[in-house]
């Protein structure tokens, strides 16, 4: 390990400095050696290669020919000559010693040195310049005038020996591809390390706290090296802190809930010893360790859900069903103090959630509700099915007949202790709407509330239908 | 075996001094409570004929979950009252699952402690008591011996908890027809249903798993929603 650390930091290599420093110089060096050889090989003027059998022949059958001609015309040869090369695809041209072109028409400047360079071997080559092709020399002893023939030919592309094209595209491809394939492992090996921590951090953003980066990274010499033990690193101490945090939720509930437990049974030692005068008083006692159990509940269950770090444990629920258990529990409820509970549903509703905690949501409404609607009133909870933007929503809503609220308490109706009333001894704590508000946000979910025209407060709380038929249980 | 009625009951709860207070109250009360400070002695203790135990989940040496294990392993048929924390439905899913009779959600009243406790006592002395409690069911392929206490499903015998027995002893009762969750309630824990109560439900679904297990896919018991359970026999409609 102390090897490899020290190798590390004598290599360039292991660095993000490093590996970007050296791969850029490497390609651009690259770059360069491939630039080079294509600019001298637009440079060269002409690339000469030797002709095949079939052109020797053409090349030998035409300066047949010529010397044909020249015995039939004698001195009349150039004008004949003129007079073929107008008619035929190739034209013959003789250069003699003082390297002067004979024939018509006059080769343009540009493949002079083409001519040259052919002029030049001792065996006959083939030479392109744009779209001519040129092949020779053949030595021809005309009367004892040394001539050399040369022959043009316009190349279509079939003819055209593509050598040099074909040399030119080939560098040009492979200089394409060696430095496509480098700059993409160089784009690869940043790329794929910053994949990994994004769906670490993800991960660890969706509440999965024992994420870590992995080895690959961690043991890996270079920046992202260094970024994946710290990440890991952070990833530890966050785990140990929610945790920690959590026991200590779990400590305090436990420890606060141990002493309630023994006032209560001491209450009742108190209720079998005191005499009649004192029970009034005991009672008021045992109300008030009541709430105050209450308001611990309550403010831990608040305090949970708060702590985003909490995964919630998130199945179909049958909406419906829930709602129904709950409107029983709540009739019962009201029944004692002489109110209704209606629950009226539109059709059939699949939420995506945690049960107890939506249930408690809604429960906290509605008892909230009951405990505002007038005696001999009701509280209305109806369901209704949305959709707007292609989402599918349905929408809980619950109404009383109770005063309502003024604007002012519109809006702070969801906070922790707010109080509409100010009514400390009906056995609120305050929490219960504030609960409500953040099951149904942890839920993707939203919770408004607003005077009815007809009076009463409603309480709407929009939660995502997840719609299907399947069975609920299932996680989703 | 005759009813010893001897009103002792077993407290596993490492806070002694509640324990101590307990005792106090339980005496007025007309109980004799024993005490367990932890999970060890109270195993032991649990041998010996107490008419109910009173187990609290969080201990620090064994929870009271490998209590509640350990002694229903040992074949302790004793009435069990889980005293589990307040709003935490695992533990209290959890403990019925593993056997326990019923559970009380800590802090609780001291007048909600000494009903759950009649309730359980009443409710296993009826069947202790009484003469002619022989009673054999054989409906739709599920088998109920009282005098052995044992459920055969497809000739396969389970193992049930005491209240779990009881609970479908009463929907066998009834085949066939609809019992209300508080009849079921009163049958299977001796107490009236409750607000928020949702134990029974535990007890029917713990029951569902199990005769699962040895049934298959055939279902047994239906939820009538709003109502309660349904014994489903041969001649039930689908």
């Amino acid at each position: 390990m102390k090897l490899r650390a020290l190798l590390a930091r004598a290599t360039p290599w292991h660095t993000l400095f490093g590996k970007i420093f050296l791969w850029f110089w490497l390609s651009s060096l690259l770059i360069m050696a491939m630039t080079n050889v294509v600019v001298k090989s637009i440079n060269k003027p002409f690339q000469l290669v030797a002709p095949s059998d079939i052109q020797i022949t053409t090349l030998v059958s035409q300066g047949r020919r010529v010397l044909e001609l020249y015995t039939r015309f004698g001195n009349d040869f150039f004008s004949e000559l003129t007079y073929i090369n107008e008619r035929e695809r190739t034209q013959v041209y003789l250069v003699d010693e003082n390297l002067d072109i004979h024939g018509t028409p006059r080769p343009s400047r540009d493949v002079y040195p083409l001519l040259m360079g052919l002029l030049d071997q001792e065996s006959p080559m083939i030479g392109t310049s744009k779209h001519e092709i040129w092949m020779g020399p053949a030595k021809l002893d005309l009367n004892g005038t040394v001539f050399y023939l040369l022959l043009r030919g316009i190349a279509n592309d079939a003819e055209l020996p593509m050598v040099s094209f074909h040399s030119e595209s080939l560098i040009f491809g492979v200089a394409l591809m060696l430095s496509g394939l480098l700059s993409a492992i160089l784009a690869w090996s940043f790329s794929r390390p910053l994949k990994q921590f994004r769906s670490a951090s993800q991960k660890l953003a969706n509440g999965n706290l024992a994420t870590r980066v992995g080895q690959s990274l961690t043991e890996r010499m270079d920046e992202f090296g260094i970024l994946g033990r710290d990440f890991d690193h952070m990833a530890d101490r966050l785990q140990n802190l929610v945790s920690a945090q959590q026991r200590l939720l779990g400590n305090v509930s436990h420890e606060l809930r141990s002493p309630i437990t023994r006032i209560q049974v001491a209450l009742g030692i108190a209720f079998q010893k005191a005499g009649p005068d004192a029970q009034n008083i005991l009672g008021r006692i045992e109300r008030e360790t009541v709430k105050l159990e209450h308001m611990i509940a309550q403010v831990l269950r608040l305090s949970r859900l708060e702590n985003q770090m909490q995964d919630l444990q998130k199945k179909r629920i049958d909406l419906n069903q829930l709602l129904e258990q709950l409107s029983d529990d709540a009739v019962f409820e009201a029944q004692a103090s002489n109110k209704h509970v209606t629950l009226t549903t539109d059709k059939h509703h699949w939420v995506c959630g945690e049960s107890t905690l939506l249930h408690s949501a809604i429960e906290n409404v509605v008892r909230n509700a009951i405990r505002f609607t007038p005696e001999n009133s009701s509280v209305d909870i109806t369901t209704r099915g949305l959709t707007f933007d292609g989402c599918t929503k349905v929408e809980i809503i619950v109404r009383d007949h109770g005063p309502g609220a003024s604007e002012m308490a519109l809006e702070h109706l969801f906070e922790p202790f707010y109080r509409a009333v100010d009514s400390a001894s009906d056995g609120g704590a305050g929490l219960g709407l504030s609960i409500a508000r953040q099951v149904v946000t942890r839920h993707g979910g939203f919770i408004s509330a607003r005077n009815h025209i007809d009076g009463g407060l409603e309480v709407v709380l929009q939660l995502l239908d997840c719609g299907g038929e399947s069975g609920s249980d299932a996680p989703c | 075996m005759p009813n010893l009625n001897n009103n002792r009951l077993l407290l596993i709860d490492d806070d002694t001094s509640l324990g101590q207070l307990l005792q106090e109250y339980l005496e007025i009360e007309g109980f004799r409570l024993d005490l367990a400070p932890n999970g060890k002695t109270g195993i032991a203790k649990a041998d010996k004929h107490y008419e109910l135990i009173l187990l609290d989940v969080m201990m620090p040496d064994i929870s009271g979950f490998d209590v509640l294990k350990q002694i229903r392993h040992s074949g302790n048929k004793t009435p069990i009252l889980m005293l589990t924390a307040k709003g935490d439905e695992m533990d209290r899913v959890l403990g019925l699952e593993l056997g326990a009779d019923d559970y009380l959600p800590k802090p609780y009243s001291h007048r909600e402690l000494v009903a759950r406790i009649r309730a359980l006592i009443r409710r296993s002395h009826i069947d202790d008591g009484g003469a002619p409690k022989h009673i054999k069911l054989a409906i739709n392929g599920v088998g109920l011996d009282t005098a052995t206490h044992t459920v055969t499903v497809n000739d396969q015998v389970l193992e049930f908890t005491t209240t779990e027995f009881r609970v479908l002893q009463a929907l066998m009762q009834e085949a066939g027809s609809v019992i209300d969750k508080n009849a079921l309630n009163l049958a299977a824990l001796g107490r009236p249903i409750e607000l928020y109560d949702r134990s029974i439900d535990m007890h029917v679904s713990n029951l569902r798993k199990k005769i699962a297990v040895a049934a298959g896919e055939d279902p047994k018991i239906r939820t009538i929603r709003g109502v309660g359970y349904l014994f489903i026999t041969e001649e039930t409609p689908a």
